[in-house]
């Protein structure tokens, strides 16, 4: 493949090759100092900005520090013991308690203001269940509830979950009580012990139906 | 004095470097030439799979009764094939053909580099393929199952030797910057995907150490494989075209190794609010404020370069799609850098505005770019001229006006997305109704850039095809040039 016009060819070279003989030669490097604005005004700057952001929100560079501690080195360290806040049965206290689990575990179907979504999850606010019997909505929180349902007069057709088994009586109480208090609803608060009678009397009940929680809660 | 000054008013020194260019291009002639138009065939195919998913945003029920087209593979398929069917096989060709340039070598092996072209659009074919039936591997940016891996890094093993071969028979003596910043690409891409692919789907690591691994080589493959390719290309072509050393070899250098030092650190910033050791994330933090050194630097670069030449983007379409390329390169850093601090962050995360900063990046930057080398490339591999302005025009003005609209009403759209995401009583359907109009306006935008790309790949065949002699004038933007100074 030799470059260039071979015997028995017609073309005009130089256009064919244009674009090659028209460019420019390859390029080089002028070898200019950088400026001393960069220097001082910009390298340096950013890298004593670097340096300490590194040292302040690295959380003391340890593998258990999180997020959330990542300014920990301004916080004094606290060497007492903390001693746990005592539990105490008051609504207010209850209620607090129970929003934290409700944005946890309730609140991805359901959502953060208990609207639910129409079609898949039914609402809590001002819904005839939450406001009605306390048996009636400690039961299926604890273990499940699937098939038909009917909720302020519309059919729903879905699958809750249990959640017997990752919360416990207080969490149970404290998550009802919020969302019987929520929202526009108002009804009493539950207590962690009507939640304790009931795990014990329905112990490892399989998923209710409408019917079944009927029946069950008819006896 | 000076010997490159020399050189360039010896009609015998002009007339050998033609020579030799000559051979270089006719060697790359078949390699660089599949890999350049094969891309070309993966960005329509991509940009049409960007519009399926795009459209299924604001109208879920399109497409959506035929499984392969469902949403969640039209979407990595279309991010898979525009990195490694598009960016990734046009960087290869692109990245050779500078290499050989510089290294003043002709491809010695050009039958291997033939097949691994071949290779590689099989593996993409595959892996395209793969992700349609089901297969994905639902690991973001590798979502190519692995029975596609084998192709594209057998073929990159050919890639790297032959350039390796390049910069072995490189004449003695100053190696420009471009050269560093393929050379490095050629390396970086291949271990990163190699290392990602067997430490995330071979033999997974423990699930904790997964998404850091998986951030890594997803924002590496930005930023030390389209990144140094794209400014390779850059620093190859403003010089060349403008006809002017670039400004400090000591910038250019700075700019290459802040990048490789800093870039590495960076892909953590994804994981802020994660539950991540709060130094990874802050180290990752800090990397991505420092990449400020090598973007400004690059930019200074650049600018010092081109300033009083601005006037030639007028007519040169290769400078002009750089330029815009180099722009969007400075723009989308800076963004960056922005968006890996910690409050913004909490705003910007997991909404539209992420995608319109990758866009700037992905788009605005790397394809921009790669479309001027092409347009620079492909005359001197033919031998024969674009065969029309207006649609080189066309694939500007669709592509840059297109882009422009992507970005903006997308990163608005984000925006407010984030702000009420942030706000705990707005309910989420909301939310989504609320950025129905700015999906909307995206799909028209991309629309617009597709258009673009469509008048290209018309413009491509149409100049493969052609018969008509060559004029031996550059198809430039204007037809009326101020001075007989050959720009492209």
């Amino acid at each position: 493949m030799k470059p260039g016009n071979e015997p028995g060819e017609d073309f005009d070279t130089r256009k064919v090759h244009g674009a090659i003989i028209r460019e420019k030669s390859e390029p080089s490097e002028k070898f200019r100092a950088a400026p001393w604005w960069l220097k001082h005004g910009i390298y340096a700057p950013l890298a004593m900005w670097g340096i300490w952001y590194l040292i302040v929100a690295s959380g003391g560079f340890r593998w258990d520090e999180y997020s959330e501690g990542y300014f920990r080195t301004f916080v004094p360290e606290t060497t007492e013991e903390t001693t746990p806040a005592p539990v105490s049965n008051d609504p207010k206290a209850l209620i607090a308690e129970g929003e934290t689990v409700y944005t946890a575990v309730c609140a991805a179907c359901h959502q953060a203001t208990g609207t639910g979504l129409p079609g898949a999850f039914p609402p809590l606010a001002g819904s005839d269940w939450v406001n009605g019997t306390e048996e009636k909505i400690i039961l299926p929180v604890l273990h499940g509830l699937v098939g038909e349902i009917v909720v302020n007069g519309e059919t729903w057709n879905g699958a809750m979950p249990a959640q017997g088994a990752t919360l416990d009586d207080r969490k149970v109480a404290a998550v009802l009580s919020y969302i019987r208090s929520s929202w526009g609803n108002s009804a009493p608060p539950v207590t962690p012990e009507s939640v304790t009678t009931l795990r014990e009397k329905f112990k490892d009940h399989a998923p209710w139906t409408a019917a079944d929680l009927e029946a069950a809660l008819a006896e | 004095m000076n010997p490159e000054k020399d050189q360039q008013h010896d009609p015998e020194a002009i007339e050998k470097s033609r020579q030799q260019r000559l051979e270089i291009d006719l060697a790359a002639r078949w390699p660089v030439g599949i890999f350049i138009g094969s891309s070309i065939f993966w960005l329509l195919l991509g940009s049409a799979l960007a519009i399926a998913a795009s459209i299924k945003l604001h109208d879920p029920a399109f497409l959506a009764e035929n499984p392969w087209l469902t949403f969640g593979r039209v979407r990595p398929a279309h991010l898979n094939i525009v990195a490694y069917g598009w960016l990734s096989t046009a960087g290869i060709g692109i990245g050779l053909w500078i290499l050989s340039r510089l290294c003043r070598a002709p491809i010695r092996d050009n039958r291997s580099l033939t097949l691994a072209a071949a290779l590689w659009n099989m593996g993409n074919a595959v892996g395209t393929w793969g992700i349609l039936r089901g297969d994905s591997t639902a690991v973001e940016w590798l979502e190519y199952p692995t029975y596609a891996a084998p192709f594209l890094l057998v073929s990159f093993a050919f890639v790297m030797l032959e350039s390796v071969g390049l910069i072995r028979r490189r004449p003695p003596g100053h190696i420009y910057i471009s050269q560093w910043y393929i050379m490095a690409a050629f390396f970086w891409f291949p271990s990163l995907y190699f290392t990602a692919h067997g430490l995330l789907v071979l033999a997974p690591v423990q699930a904790p150490a997964q998404p850091p691994i998986n951030w890594w080589f997803a924002h590496n493959a930005l930023g030390l494989w389209f990144t140094p390719i794209g400014l390779g290309a850059a620093y190859y072509l403003i010089p060349k075209i403008i006809g002017r050393p670039i400004h400090s070899y000591y910038l250019s250098v700075i700019g290459f190794w802040s990048l490789a030092f800093f870039y590495a650190w960076n892909g953590m910033h994804h994981l802020i609010g994660g539950p991540f050791p709060a130094w990874l994330i802050t180290a990752s933090v800090v990397a991505s404020i420092m990449m400020f050194i090598p973007v400004i630097t690059v930019a200074i670069n650049h600018h010092f370069t081109m300033v009083g030449h601005f006037k030639k983007t007028i007519y040169s379409p290769t400078l002009r799609f750089v330029v815009f390329g180099a722009m969007c390169y400075t723009l989308a850093s800076f963004q960056g850098s922005t968006m890996a601090i910690r409050s913004l962050n909490g705003i910007t995360h997991f909404t539209h505005y992420t995608i319109a900063h990758a866009h700037l990046g992905a788009y605005g930057f790397a394809t921009m770019v790669f479309f001027g080398s092409i347009y620079y490339i492909m005359p001197r591999l033919l031998e024969r001229e674009w065969p029309s302005r207006f649609l080189i025009r066309i694939h500007f003005w669709s592509c840059a006006i297109g882009f422009i609209a992507y970005f903006i009403f997308l990163s608005w759209g984000g925006i407010l997305q984030g702000i009420e995401m942030n706000q705990k009583e707005t309910p989420f359907l909301e939310i989504v109704a609320l950025t129905m109009p700015y999906l909307k306006l995206r799909t028209v935008a991309g629309s617009l850039m597709t258009l673009g790309h469509l008048a290209f790949a018309v413009s491509f065949c149409w100049m493969i095809i052609s018969h008509r002699a060559s004029t031996g004038e550059p198809t430039l933007f204007s037809k009326r040039i101020p001075n007989p100074d050959p720009i492209s």
